[in-house]
């Protein structure tokens, strides 16, 4: 019997279980995974958990990234209900611009060569149709699909845990990584806070915000950026809605219900990574279970609603919570290879970890057990912001 | 009639930290909310307002405490007053009603002073009584209703699971327990307009207070230990068809029930 292949998984949010899961899918992979606190509880916990067919929060060109995501849990909701958290409350995606139109009417295209359906809508009563409180003088028109919907991040990891741990890995729950073994410039392993070591021949840091950090540990410069993601869930002034709030999709900001809240956020594309309201480099460990948000946000998202939907100016803010996001530079993220030897990275997913991690994990997972490269990890690499770097 | 409401600005979870030397809480060392029980005042509060009435809200706290009045502002408060001086940090129960009490006295005098009954951090429900005696008004705490007619407040307050209807005159301090109403939230607009709001600024020595009456200096009772509470409650999964999960429930209700009479036991 030949040896089994020792992988080392930093983090158990979203990143680190479905890299997890689909290692464990390999016989001849002996995979553990070390999460300081528990599956799902950092900022995946924070993610809205929008999967939707054709919004802008992932270029089309990796639109099967975005499909294969949707499948992923589509499938997990078959097999156990509620195992992916599934919300099947459709999304609106409003078109500003022709631009956004074009781009629209392509994910619409796309969306029906896979089998689900999808309209762009022009006429303006029916959109208000759809979604009462909009002002739909200030959209060209919308897309508009009832198959998707929002899932639930915290719910997913476990699921893709609890697989992981059927198919024989291993899941150190409460194991805080404060080292990462570096011989001869090659990653050989971990240590944990109760000084324990573990031998690996792959390591792989899936922290997301916390991936600076851990990569000072093995000695790399991982550019990403934490964006902040503020979330306010208000209460709308009809208290009790009587039609199905659909994921609510402009290019500044997005509204989705959340029991009979509704949840509304900046985008993390309308992040300026340049903008210290914005972005920085901040402690994760340091954000607060709720609350800890920035009037800033506020007053921003009062304005797009007052603009674009006058129905939630006078709803009740109830709750808020800050998160942080992994950026990089172009919004993608860094999976594969680094300049240290067996230390791979699948991080800076920022506000996309529940939609690209399925397709991330399942191509990473084939790379590290086989050495099979494909194009999204080709286009995702490290190497592509160490080009920027002019390195 | 001028209403004054007392809130405080509390931590929202664990992670807040303990000075090792004085065992108080470090107030600036993580976000913070309205204390729960003050929300419950506030509701009481705008519930009394009517026209031609005056709002006032006061917190002593760091600077990051404008936050709970902003919230106060969004439902209805005409003034904010944000109690913060160096020579506060570290009071006791009783420096912090001298503060309050100097406030109130300071920009009154109120006819009607809301507090929470507790908060949710110290939780020792002195403050109210307290600032009442300082303030040489009668007090009622754990109000659920109050109403005023003619000079005198009518006050319904809990007492376990009875209602004691009191009624008193005018001034009153009175303390509101949790889930005595059901608050109403600020809307989008009115915190938008409130986070524009100026925050009147109040020092020791706009008070006349002498700092070493007040805060770590001044106080009476000494925090001699903070101790994490160590959660014992474990939470059990059962699964399996209705049968096994029946059984399995079954032995953990005997051998909890079987451990309770031992004097021991998990918590599950």
């Amino acid at each position: 019997m030949s040896k089994k292949k020792r992988i080392g998984i930093i983090g158990g949010g979203i990143s680190g279980t479905a890299l997890g899961f689909n290692l464990s899918l390999y016989d001849d992979a002996d995979v553990t995974l070390f999460e300081k606190g528990r599956i799902g509880c950092g900022t995946t916990a924070k993610s809205a958990g929008t999967v939707c067919l054709f919004d802008d929060s992932l270029n089309n060109r990796y639109w099967d990234v975005r499909l294969y995501g949707f499948e992923t849990y589509l499938k997990m909701e078959r097999e156990r209900k509620g195992s992916a958290g599934f919300d099947k409350t459709g999304t609106l995606v409003c078109a500003t611009s022709e631009k956004e139109v074009d781009r629209i009417k392509a994910g619409i295209a796309l969306a029906e060569s896979a089998g689900y359906t999808g309209e762009y809508i022009t006429d303006k009563a029916r959109i208000k149709q759809i979604l009462p409180m909009l002002n739909t003088d200030t959209i060209l028109g919308a897309g508009y699909t009832a198959d998707d919907g929002y899932f639930d991040g915290t719910m997913i990891s476990n699921t893709f845990a609890q697989k992981m741990e059927a198919n024989g890995g291993t899941i150190l729950r409460g194991a805080d990584v404060t080292e990462i073994v570096i011989e001869n410039g090659t990653a050989k392993g971990v240590k944990t806070a109760d000084g324990d070591r573990y031998d690996f021949d792959v390591v792989v840091d899936c922290t997301g915000p916390w991936s600076r950090f851990t990569g000072e540990m093995a000695g790399l410069d991982v550019p990403i950026w934490h964006t902040k993601a503020e979330a306010f869930f208000v209460v709308p002034p009809e208290k009790h809605l009587d039609y199905v709030f659909p994921i609510l999709k402009f290019p500044a900001f997005y509204a989705l219900r959340a029991g009979n809240n509704i949840f509304i956020c900046k985008s993390h594309l309308s992040m300026n990574l340049d903008d210290p309201m914005h972005a920085g480099q901040w402690d994760p460990d340091r954000l607060p279970e709720r609350e800890g948000t920035d009037d800033y946000f506020i007053d921003f998202l009062f304005h797009q609603f007052e603009k674009n939907v006058p129905g939630l100016t006078d709803a009740g803010l109830n709750s808020s919570w800050l998160s942080y996001r992994a950026e990089t530079r172009d919004f993608l993220p860094i999976v594969g290879d680094t300049p240290v030897k067996n230390y791979l990275l699948a991080t800076g997913y920022g506000g996309n970890g529940v939609i690209e991690a399925p397709a991330v994990s399942r191509d990473l997972a084939k790379y590290i057990m086989r050495g099979e490269s494909t194009l999204l990890l080709e286009e995702w690499a490290f190497s592509r912001l160490l080009k920027d770097k002019g390195e | 009639m001028k209403i004054a409401i007392c809130v405080k600005y509390v931590p929202v979870d664990s992670k807040v930290q303990v000075d090792p030397a004085t065992h108080a809480l470090i107030r600036n060392s993580g976000a913070g909310e309205i204390n729960p029980s003050d929300r419950y005042a506030v509701e009481m509060a705008r519930r009394l307002k009517k026209d031609g009435d005056t709002l006032d809200v006061f917190t002593m706290g760091p600077a990051d405490a404008v936050r709970a009045l902003k919230v106060v502002l969004a439902l209805g408060a005409d003034h904010a007053y944000l109690l913060n001086d160096k020579a506060f940090a570290g009071s006791d129960t009783l420096g912090t009603a001298k503060v309050l009490a100097a406030a109130l006295t300071q920009y009154g005098p109120y006819d009607v002073v809301l507090m929470g009954s507790a908060s949710n951090d110290g939780a020792t429900g002195q403050v109210g009584p307290m600032t009442a005696e300082l303030l040489g008004m009668p007090d009622v705490t754990d109000a659920v209703d109050l109403q005023i007619d003619g000079g005198q407040a009518a006050v319904s307050k809990k007492a376990g699971d009875s209602l004691f209807a009191l009624k008193t005159a005018l001034p009153v301090l009175v303390t509101v327990p949790f889930g005595a109403n059901e608050p109403e939230l600020p809307t989008l607009r009115n915190q938008v307009a409130a986070n524009q709001h100026d925050i009147i600024d109040v020092t020791a020595a706009d008070l006349g207070i002498a700092p070493e009456t007040v805060g770590q200096a001044g106080a009476l009772s000494i925090v001699t230990d903070t101790m994490q509470v160590v959660q014992k409650k474990q939470a059990v999964t059962v699964t399996g068809t209705v049968d096994e999960m029946a059984n399995k429930l079954a032995g953990l209700v005997e051998g909890q029930l079987k451990a309770l009479q031992q004097g021991g036991g998990e918590h599950v």
